[in-house]
């Protein structure tokens, strides 16, 4: 288990760090317009939104080759901006474009990029887990060093595709990293009321002889420190390690969540951690950042995701021949009558 | 052209496409060290190494996902499930990955796998055992779903589904595995997927059917033909996409069918066929279609109760002279 | 055991049948030599006669339905059997729907009710809301042919019309009785009838299109004068008168063609894809024309029966063409054919080759002409008639000397005895 700490070297370039503050930024900004527009039906279906825990994915995947894969569950949009896709696609594939990510196909819940490495977008529970199994074993397969990591929240914990996929990636040493985002929450019911044990890392590696590291989500550089030792344990040959990543999700499950389970005190003391807080506040110290940089950045991602949100509003709905289109590779012969 | 069993058959197809595509693997329960749970892999391991002929657990759901993740990314994974009843514990991967993440991509990721394993009634198995899961999958867009019955249609069908770019469910039947003939050895021997095969020509009814109740069709068309009733006898092969060209072709010349398959009847895949034929050429018709399908129970243990369930050739027999008017 | 009756062969070229008519129903009684049905097969109308005494206890096949050669199509009970029995067996258990309670003597017991009203299919095609049940294909060939579906008895499950019988109706269908003559002319909307080909109609549609298809055909055309033949004619007539035998044009015509081919073997012959093989008998086919289509009987040995021989011959199966008694050996082995229109007056036509034969002579009528005698025109009789043969046996040249040869035995009847 490793302790956080702000008084720890920086292990990131003043460059990197103020990047990754813009990216958890974009991924706020992103959200919280999400909700705005959802709420305006602009976007449909279910929508399961980031905020809160932007340090775990933008921490992590800050820290991967562009060889290297990632895939996550259904609360995909902010891995997917950490990866890099361009906030566009991503807002037109929430309100069903062709010009979408998905091309209008996938939603809020499937976001991919396939040339960002970025598979996926996996609406149910623990069922992207072993997927990211296979990845690596490819990678393995081929005698590459590339990586795969793969975030799902604490409810994915009692899913038994988690666990048959754990013992194969163990057993077969696949360089794959599992970073379980523990919110506290599988959808509703609280930690304590789904797990055995409230210590992940023994569900999840222990059981399965894999390292399992429990790290303050909240903290990026930390997040990133853990997932770089992990990638390089992957990349040797070591095998595939898991990573629980203690974090809170400001928002309900999804849209349509009035968050009665929790109590107003809880999210409150949540949001004293609020990540992007934390960083904003290291970097000034840092002396990397000053007020007037950081209000120009927020500006600047204002006006990023407001254009973003225009592109999506004006790029055309899909055409109904489109619905045919990429059912298979092969030409797909509807069976209808 | 050598004889050759169904499963030495699909032992070949699986060795030429390893042996032509480094990409190719086998992973499954048993397939490597024990040699095949039914000796369909056998020897696969001495020739390959355990890189690419891989033993796993009993962990259906999670080498299923394997497979799929492996195919994203550009591997060829041929999954090998102990009997077909097992691939329902690998349902949800199946069904939501592996089907839908080409769609659901936009066309960005593919996945080109092959499931493959047995299935059917094959003899005082019980309920758990006995499935033949055909429908269940040739009911999902994005899905290919092949089912040979004859040696060289398993060879040519498996290598056809291995060189597909999308997911194929690849059912075979256990009390097919023995059946013995003529196999192409043609490392290019390769049967078109969505092609169906007129097995027997005739023209006072057309009998459509698959997997072994192609044996049972054949049998009865020739104990029919004694009588004067000439069946034409089409195998399917594959299920999904459906070869309907082929099957409205030989309805409209005989103006009869038949389905036959071991499958249930509720749902079954011959209420598919039934549904487009009826959609396509209701004119043509001057008979209802009849089915011969399992009965709709859960398949039981006892001998001389499971063979009521299965479809006969008396009971095909019957339903052609049904369609017929004959009795 | 009961007596299984078969659909026999009765054309050479058969390969199924349709029963016309039956002459017996489920419990008449039959003897050897009786009439069980009327039979059509691709060439001709045939009675089908019992070979055995017995019961009749189920029929296969209704009236109009096609059916393949050798197949069973009649049970009879033999003496000491039980009728019911032997038709339960035959009818693969439903007895009641095929002993009708009232023909069956033999049975004390009454048949359920409900059997009773399935042994009537016929009565109650339609429910009782008038919805007549039928098969959609049924349904199709009604509409097209224009008929009610409600004036067809239907045989299938619960009285269905299906497609049989739909065509067995419309082959039994009366032409419409011409309606009285109304005061105001108007018209009513006709009906269009269909008629379902017959066996010798698809015999002949398919063999004429092969041998349209096949062969690349070549027409010669002479005339012939006809002046000595005729009066040689009514001279061997009035000879003839004592035995009721009178020669036709025809006859001399055979028997100029007879001896034309044996001096022109290469049009005695039929084509083959590696070789032309010429016969050595000549054996003359005659086209006659019946009811719904022709029939080609063979007048064997042509060339060398008398014209007196020809007559009796020809007479012989034109009548069985007419009566429907011609028997397959009457048909058989034709080497060349002819067909002749002048009785209808027709003045010249082309025939088609009635393959594999390589040739078929054409006959129009001997009409009076102007003919040119020197400088002088007077009148003659004159019949135009065509040779048609198949240029892939045949050439020009041969088929002009064959109706040279033709021309020179009819305009000089007496060097057919050269």
């Amino acid at each position: 288990m490793s302790q956080t700490s702000t008084e720890a070297p920086p292990i990131v370039s003043r460059n990197t760090a103020v990047g990754w503050l813009r990216q958890m930024l974009q991924i706020r900004r992103f959200e919280e317009r999400s909700a705005k527009l959802y709420q305006e039906q602009k976007i449909g279906g279910f929508c399961h939104l980031y905020s809160g825990q932007e340090a775990v994915a933008v921490g992590s995947i800050g820290v991967l080759r562009e060889d290297d894969y990632v895939i996550t569950a259904y609360r995909d949009h902010g891995h997917a901006l950490a990866r890099g896709m361009d906030p566009k696609l991503g807002m037109a594939e929430m309100l069903g474009k062709s010009a979408g990510c998905s091309r209008g196909k996938g939603g809020s819940m499937h976001f991919f990029d396939a040339e960002k490495g970025f598979l996926g977008g996996h609406a149910i529970v623990g069922s992207h887990i072993p997927l990211a199994a296979g990845v690596a074993f490819a990678s393995k397969y081929r005698g590459q060093d590339n990586v795969c990591i793969c975030f799902f929240g604490d409810g994915a914990m009692d899913q038994g595709s988690l666990h048959e996929t754990f013992n194969m990636a163990s057993l077969w040493k696949l360089p794959v990293i599992y970073v379980v985002e523990n919110n506290l929450m599988s959808m509703g019911t609280h930690l304590h009321r789904h797990s055995w044990t409230t210590d992940l890392t023994i569900r999840g590696g222990t059981a399965y002889g894999m390292p399992g590291v429990l790290v303050d989500g909240n903290d990026i550089e930390e997040m990133a420190r853990i997932t770089r030792e992990a990638c390089l344990r992957a990349r040797a040959g070591e095998g595939p390690t898991f990573i629980e990543a203690k974090t809170y999700r400001f928002r309900g499950h999804s849209m349509s969540d009035p968050m009665k389970y929790r109590s107003k005190e809880e999210a409150e003391k949540a949001k004293e951690r609020d990540p992007i807080v934390l960083y904003e506040s290291l970097l000034k110290e840092r002396g990397w950042i000053d007020e007037q940089a950081l209000e120009d950045l927020h500006e600047k991602i204002k006006v990023e995701i407001e254009e973003a949100i225009e592109f999506a509003e004006n790029a055309p709905e899909p055409t109904a021949d489109e619905l045919y289109q990429d059912v298979s590779v092969a030409t797909h012969i509807p069976q209808e009558s | 052209m050598a004889m050759s069993t169904y499963r030495e058959a699909l032992r070949q197809a699986m060795d030429e496409e390893m042996e032509r595509d480094d990409a190719v693997f086998l992973m499954g329960e048993e397939v490597a060290e024990y040699n095949g749970a039914y000796k369909v892999s056998q020897g696969l391991l001495d020739k390959y190494g355990p890189r690419r002929i891989i033993d796993s657990p009993i962990s259906e759901e999670g080498f299923a996902g394997i497979g799929i993740g492996a195919a994203m990314v550009g591997l060829r994974p041929i999954i090998e499930f102990m009997t077909y009843s097992f691939s329902l514990v690998a349902f949800d991967q199946l069904v939501n990955n592996a089907a839908n993440v080409r769609y659901m991509s936009g066309g960005q990721f593919t996945v080109p796998i092959v499931f493959r394993g047995n299935s059917g009634i094959a003899g005082a198995l019980g309920a758990t055992h006995s499935h033949r899961p055909e429908a269940l999958y040739a009911h999902i867009p994005g899905l290919t779903v092949m089912m040979p019955a004859t040696p060289a249609d398993a060879k040519g069908m498996l290598k056809a589904a291995i060189r597909s770019d999308d997911p194929v469910i690849f059912i075979e039947h256990e009390n097919l595995l023995g059946e013995k003939g003529e196999v192409p050895d043609d490392v290019d021997y390769l049967v078109p997927i969505g092609k169906a095969d007129v097995k027997r020509t005739g023209s006072d009814v057309t009998i459509i059917t698959y997997s072994r109740s192609l044996v049972t069709s054949l049998q009865a068309a020739e104990q029919l033909a004694a009588e004067g009733i000439e069946c034409e006898v089409i195998d399917l092969r594959t299920i999904r996409p459906l070869d309907l060209d082929t099957i409205l072709e030989s309805v409209v010349k005989t103006h009869r069918a038949v389905i036959v398959e071991e499958n249930w009847p509720y749902c079954g895949v011959g209420a598919g066929v039934a549904d487009r034929i009826y959609h396509k050429v209701f004119d043509e018709l001057d008979a209802p279609i009849k089915r011969v399908t399992s009965l709709d129970v859960p398949v039981p243990y006892a001998k001389s109760l499971e063979r009521l369930v299965i479809p006969s050739v008396e009971k095909v027999v019957a339903q052609v002279k049904d369609v017929c008017y004959r009795s | 055991m009961p007596i299984e009756v078969t659909l026999a062969k009765l054309s050479p070229t058969m390969e199924s049948g349709q029963i016309v008519r039956w002459a017996v129903k489920v419990g008449d009684k039959v003897k050897e030599g009786d009439l069980l049905a009327e039979v059509q097969t691709d060439k001709a109308v045939m009675n089908m006669e019992a070979f055995d005494d017995g019961v009749v206890a189920h029929l296969d096949f209704k009236e109009g339905e096609d059916i393949p050669l050798g197949r069973r199509v009649l049970v009879m009970a033999k003496k000491g059997e039980d009728l019911q029995e032997v038709a339960a067996k035959a009818a693969g258990g439903a007895a009641s729907t095929t002993v009708p309670a009232a023909s069956n003597g033999q049975s004390a017991t009454a048949p359920a009710p409900a059997a009773v009203a399935a042994a009537a299919p016929a009565a109650a095609p339609a429910d009782p809301g008038g919805r007549v049940r039928s098969s959609p294909l049924a349904r199709k060939v009604a509409a097209e042919a224009g008929v009610a579906l409600a004036q067809i008895p239907g045989t299938g499950p619960n009285g269905r019309v299906v497609r049989a019988d739909v065509e067995a109706h419309l082959q039994k269908k009366p032409a419409a009785p011409a309606a009285a003559a109304p005061a105001v002319r108007t018209f009513a909307p006709g009906e269009i009838k269909r008629i379902p080909h017959t066996p010798m109609r698809k015999t002949i549609a398919k063999r004429m299109l092969e041998s349209k298809a096949a062969s690349p055909e070549i027409h010669v055309t002479v005339d012939v004068r006809l002046d000595k033949l005729m009066a040689v004619r009514e001279a061997l007539n009035s000879q003839l008168a004592p035995e009721k035998i009178k020669l036709s044009v025809g006859d001399f015509i055979t028997k100029a063609v007879a001896l034309a081919l044996r001096k022109h073997p290469g049009l005695n012959a039929s084509w083959e894809t590696d070789a032309l093989v010429i016969h050595p008998d000549v054996n003359v086919g005659i086209a006659v024309a019946m009811e719904g289509g022709l029939m080609v009987p063979v007048i064997q040995h042509a060339d060398q029966l008398g014209l007196r021989e020809i007559r009796i011959a020809t007479e012989a199966v034109a009548g069985a063409v007419r009566s429907g008694t011609l028997k397959p050996a009457q048909m058989m082995g034709g080497t060349f054919t002819i067909s002749n229109l002048g009785m209808y007056g027709v003045k010249q036509f082309d025939a088609i080759i009635n393959q594999p034969e390589v040739a078929i002579l054409a006959v129009g009528a001997g009409e009076k002409r102007p003919v040119v005698e020197g400088d002088a025109i007077v009148v003659g009789t004159v019949m135009s008639t065509t040779l048609t043969a198949d240029h892939r046996a045949v050439d020009g040249a041969l088929a002009a000397e064959f109706m040279r040869t033709l021309r020179g035995f009819l305009e000089e009847p007496a060097t057919m005895l050269l």
